[in-house]
């Protein structure tokens, strides 16, 4: 007696589909977490003369995306502590001097040198991976607000730091290591987009330089 | 033994077997001169990304690195010079024309990091390979007496890119290299598949690696040069 099994017309796709079964039937018993790196390479910049204080609140630090597709299994991205050293290194690089801050803006006491202070924002995260033939990326979606504030806790402005990162999936097999790269390929571009924004250093200096002259006594400089 | 024979030369003919590839390969120099890469200088091999539907593979660029690398051209790694340039080679700050180059190098911070790298061309690859038709199919079976598989598969691909040399220190495009390789691959079964693959990657990575070498040439021939990493 035989028994048979069509596939579609390449062994590879034989192989894919055994391995894809196998992992479906694994991923019922769970997927390991994303946890992409918080190691990112000293970024080369020049220096904005201005002294910052950087406050990232829990929600940004402990920042989880819980994904569930409907035909795969539950997908766990620890985006907070990577984001958290992401701006943590870039913000110091970005800036002649940079505090962070534990408490939250106009709660607490501040270095007495703060001109200014960022508070970095996780308002989205969105991922997907690749469910037909035609699919090869794994991709990642994070919307960061980068929120500026007088030292008193008054918003000044906000920018938006839409970040995109894309890796290629493996034909078999893998894990969730194209998926951990396309996540600090986003962090890897929010950096970049936060070096065009403080590209043009004196920009953000006659903004906070405007702000300080609302709130400060006439005479007194920033 | 008879039938050990046949094995072994089924799997060999399976082994070697490929099907035919088609390729045509374009080259355009700015100068029309053959430029030299003298001591201390080297090249990086650039995957381009900002286009988000299609990337280069990692698998082309690290064959085109390799290839020159066989030429005795020295090779920098790609990630360790997007690392110390981080954050103006990501997808969205890459420069994607020479105008952007030049706004880029204008930077002192930006010219003096590339320069303490050594690197003096950039090798930007974009292009990929893809599947643009298939057909057939195979059927396996398996009893306690045996197994085997039946049917005939095939598939085309076609490999398209275009890779842009430039000149750090002059600022210029060394020039341009374009490949278009297309093949169909093929797999009969009787009782075992025996794949017949065109292999329009490897194609397209000897003809771009092949002028790239015609372009630069090392100052001093030798053994070959391993991929720097630091």
């Amino acid at each position: 007696m035989f028994h048979y099994f069509h596939c579609g017309a390449l062994a590879r796709r034989l192989i894919a589909a055994c391995c894809l079964g196998s992992s479906l039937l694994l991923g019922a018993c769970g997927t390991s977490p994303v946890i992409p790196s918080g190691k990112f390479p000293p970024p080369v910049l020049n220096k904005v003369p201005l002294s910052i204080g950087l406050y990232m609140d829990s929600s940004l630090r402990n920042y989880v995306h819980l994904d569930k597709p409907a035909d795969s299994a539950r997908q766990e991205v620890h985006v907070g502590a990577a984001s958290q050293a992401l701006f943590s290194e870039f913000l110091a690089a970005q800036f002649h001097n940079m505090s962070i801050l534990s408490e939250a803006p106009g709660a607490g006491r501040l270095p007495h040198n703060v001109q200014a202070i960022l508070q970095p924002i996780i308002r989205e995260v969105q991922i997907a991976s690749p469910k037909t033939d035609k699919d090869s990326f794994h991709e990642a979606w994070i919307k960061y607000s980068l929120v500026l504030m007088s030292p008193s806790g008054e918003q000044i402005t906000s920018w938006d730091v839409p970040a995109y990162g894309k890796h290629r999936a493996p034909d078999i097999g893998g894990g969730n290591a194209s998926l951990t790269s396309a996540v600090r390929e986003a962090m890897r571009d929010a950096a970049a987009g936060m070096a065009l924004i403080f590209r043009d250093g004196e920009a953000i200096r006659q903004r906070v330089a405007a702000a300080s002259a609302r709130t400060q006594p006439a005479g007194s400089d920033l | 033994m008879k039938k050990q024979l046949k094995t072994l030369v089924i799997a060999a003919i399976a082994a070697v077997a490929t099907a035919c590839v088609s390729s045509k390969v374009e080259q355009l120099r700015q100068t029309g001169q053959t430029v030299t890469v003298a001591a201390g200088e080297s090249l990086v091999v650039l995957g381009r990304r900002h286009r988000a539907d299609r990337e280069s593979e990692e698998s082309f660029n690290s064959c085109i690195a390799s290839s020159l690398s066989r030429q005795n051209l020295p090779i920098y790694s790609e990630q360790k010079f997007k690392d110390a340039l981080f954050p103006w080679l990501e997808a969205r700050t890459a420069p994607i024309s020479s105008d952007a180059l030049n706004k880029m190098l204008d930077e002192p911070i930006i010219s003096q990091r590339i320069k303490s790298t050594g690197v003096r061309f950039m090798v930007w690859i974009e292009g990929e390979t893809e599947k643009i038709d298939s057909g057939g199919g195979i059927g396996c079976g398996l009893s306690p007496a045996g197994g085997g598989c039946f049917g005939f598969g095939w598939w085309e691909k076609e490999s398209k890119y275009e890779v842009t040399i430039w000149d750090v220190n002059k600022r210029t495009s060394v020039g341009k290299v374009s490949v278009n390789a297309s093949g169909t691959s093929y797999m009969p079964a009787l009782l075992i598949p025996i794949p017949l693959i065109a292999r329009t990657e490897a194609a397209a990575c000897d003809g771009v690696a092949g002028q790239i070498g015609e372009m630069l040439t090392p100052a001093v021939q030798g053994a070959p040069w391993r991929a720097r990493t630091e």
